[in-house]
């Protein structure tokens, strides 16, 4: 079967699930008690904006038509205004997106650099010391919560050694990953572990599998064995992994951003709550759901491209 | 309460040999876990007599000591002793802890049983709403039903239990669809019993080992995202003692007072690797019992 097929029968299952999370989002604002024209638009409104709000958002048709036109507001990209901001929410948001995206795509690249030799050392050394050191090593991070984890590191590398900034994202390239370095080295150590602990199971099987015992018999070298037939299998399914635990990577970020005052969608959606900024907590959820979604459909891509043996069904 | 049947005779002589064999005593794991949470609940239990002070009343002439022998984690910004505050929320935060992995897996395990037993409609809507569910971020899920309700304890608990309990209505249903075909299901179906009775009495008590076993794994993580919950001031509100506000209130002090961030953060920990421990080696009895 085709690639296009598999990725137009992927995107049909996504629809399903996008339209729940939209329809979640909807019923956020409608479920507070109250107008959600008066809840929109905060307590300082003049009766003249709520009344064109109402009508905008059709709050005198039936609940299922006023799903219709957020839907249709959505699609074109309109998701309100902020209160706090007194702009459009998606600008808004853009604004914040970059630091957020940067921190989860720095703690994936970082979490991969530390878990393919860690899980590939205990794998190979299983139930020996390294194993052991590195599974205790795991359990002991797994324990710890990342914002109280981000705070030693910050009292520790910012605040003592001055190594690092105490907070901010920077101004280029080279400063972003200065900047965010604490950051995603936070995420990382709440990350690695889980999968870790995965790439190591898959590892000590694809070591017993007949294929690698074939390599081993023909006579190709240790080294090559490893590479081409091990590590090759087992990566596709840390992809797979790394996927599965990305909710809790973004989830991650709104806790870390708070921890390192880093301007992202995060903190965004936390200084939002306080501020009883609903368009803008609806904008953040929205968007987090979308993204979460479409970045499970990209590591369905990758393993389907990493491991031959998967057939696009 | 009906007669006792031959089955519930069989379930404790069950239990008089498992403790005879000591299967639950050959688990380090099991036991350092259970060891570490006892201990610290018992702590918390003697609080008022391993510590003289008090857990919220200020005292503005004593602020910002360092750890020391009068002190032992030091004093916050208000003069408060911090080890006796640690001390004090142990139950508050185990409690948080417990309940909010409760409620999701009881809601869970209903939705997901339901909807393996009846099939048809019930089971395509329920697990429509799962997948829904299981796309959203759960930490976002969570901050975003907590600021309908408002920051609180309860809008936390309604958040996690909404957040979470898709995962559970997954292993139930799972669960259900392969028990469901199983011989004495059928044999208590064609004795003519009714669907309540055959949930609860044949099907239920078959689907709690694993669900305990996720729940296990779970209550680790959520202790951590509820205390992450009131470090963000979502969660428990100050000047209630529980470790996560606690760690918000001494955040402003990085600079200059480590000890009111670093030290409530070592409770946590504690307990997450007594949990994990504990979890690690029932799950390994329960396992190997079936």
């Amino acid at each position: 079967m085709d690639i296009w097929i598999f990725l137009r029968k992927r995107l049909a299952h996504m629809l399903p699930v996008l339209f729940g999370i939209t329809l979640v989002v909807f019923l956020m604002v409608r479920l507070i008690p109250g107008d959600p024209a008066r809840i929109l638009l905060g307590t300082h409104a003049t009766p003249e904006r709520v009344t064109e709000l109402r009508l905008a958002l059709g709050l005198e048709q039936p609940l299922w038509q006023q799903f219709f036109v957020f839907v249709g507001n959505v699609v074109r990209g309109d998701l309100g205004d902020s209160l706090v901001y007194r702009r459009p929410v998606l600008e808004v948001i853009l604004e914040r997106l970059a630091p957020t995206l940067f921190l989860i795509g720095y703690a994936a690249l970082l979490s991969l650099l530390v878990t393919l030799p860690l899980a590939l050392w205990a794998a190979l050394r299983q139930n020996r010391l390294p194993d052991q050191g590195v599974r205790g090593f795991a359990t002991l991070t797994l324990s710890m919560p990342s914002f109280w984890l981000g705070l030693n590191l910050l009292i520790l590398f910012a605040v003592r050694l001055r190594w690092f900034p105490v907070a901010g994202y920077g101004n280029d390239l080279r400063q972003h990953f200065w900047h965010l370095f604490l950051p995603a080295l936070t995420i990382t150590l709440a990350l690695a572990p889980m999968l870790i602990r995965s790439l190591r199971s898959s590892l000590i099987d694809v070591l017993k599998a007949p294929y690698v015992e074939f390599a081993r018999a023909k006579g190709v070298s240790e080294r090559r064995v490893l590479q081409h037939h091990v590590l090759r299998t087992a990566l596709s399914s840390t992809v797979t992994i790394l996927g599965l635990n990305l909710g809790w990577l973004i989830g991650g970020t709104v806790v870390i951003e708070t921890v390192f005052t880093i301007a992202g969608m995060g903190s965004l959606v936390v200084s939002s709550i306080f501020a009883r900024d609903y368009p803008v907590i609806q904008g953040v959820t929205l968007l987090f759901g979308v993204l979460v979604v479409s970045i499970n459909l990209l590591t369905d891509l990758v393993y389907a491209i990493l491991d031959p043996r998967v057939t696009y069904e | 309460m009906s007669e006792p049947s031959t089955a519930v005779v069989g379930r404790v002589n069950d239990w008089g040999l498992r403790w005879r064999e000591a299967r639950w005593l050959q688990q380090p794991a099991l036991l350092v876990g259970g060891g570490l949470l006892l201990a610290m609940v018992l702590a918390s239990l003697l609080a008022k007599q391993i510590s003289p002070y008090d857990p919220i009343a200020q005292n503005l002439s004593n602020t910002l000591q360092p750890p020391g022998p009068v002190h032992w984690f030091g004093t916050d910004n208000f003069g408060r002793d911090i080890f006796t505050r640690v001390l004090h929320a142990v139950q508050l935060d185990l409690q948080i802890g417990v309940l909010s992995v409760l409620f999701p897996m009881v809601l869970g395990l209903f939705l997901g049983s339901l909807a393996g037993y009846l099939g048809g409609w019930v089971e395509t809507v329920v697990m429509r709403v799962v997948d829904v569910f299981t796309a959203f971020p759960f930490l976002v899920m969570v901050i975003a039903i907590i600021a309908i309700l408002g920051p609180g304890l309860t809008s936390m608990y309604v958040a996690l239990t909404l957040a979470g309990w898709s995962a559970y209505a997954r292993i139930a249903r799972g669960e259900i669809l392969v028990i469901k075909k199983a011989e004495y299901v059928q044999a208590a179906r064609a004795l003519g019993f009714s669907n309540l009775r055959i949930m609860f009495r044949h099907i239920l008590p078959n689907i709690v080992t694993p669900a305990i076993i996720f729940a296990m794994s779970d209550i680790v993580l959520v202790i951590l995202s509820t205390t992450s919950l009131s470090f963000l001031g979502l969660g428990v509100q100050p000047p209630t003692p529980e470790w996560g506000s606690m760690i918000a209130e001494g955040r402003p002090f990085i600079m200059t007072a480590w000890w009111l961030v670093t030290l409530p953060g070592m409770a946590i920990v504690l307990v997450g690797l007594g949990l994990s421990l504990l979890g690690d080696g029932l799950a390994d009895v329960l396992r190997t019992e079936e």
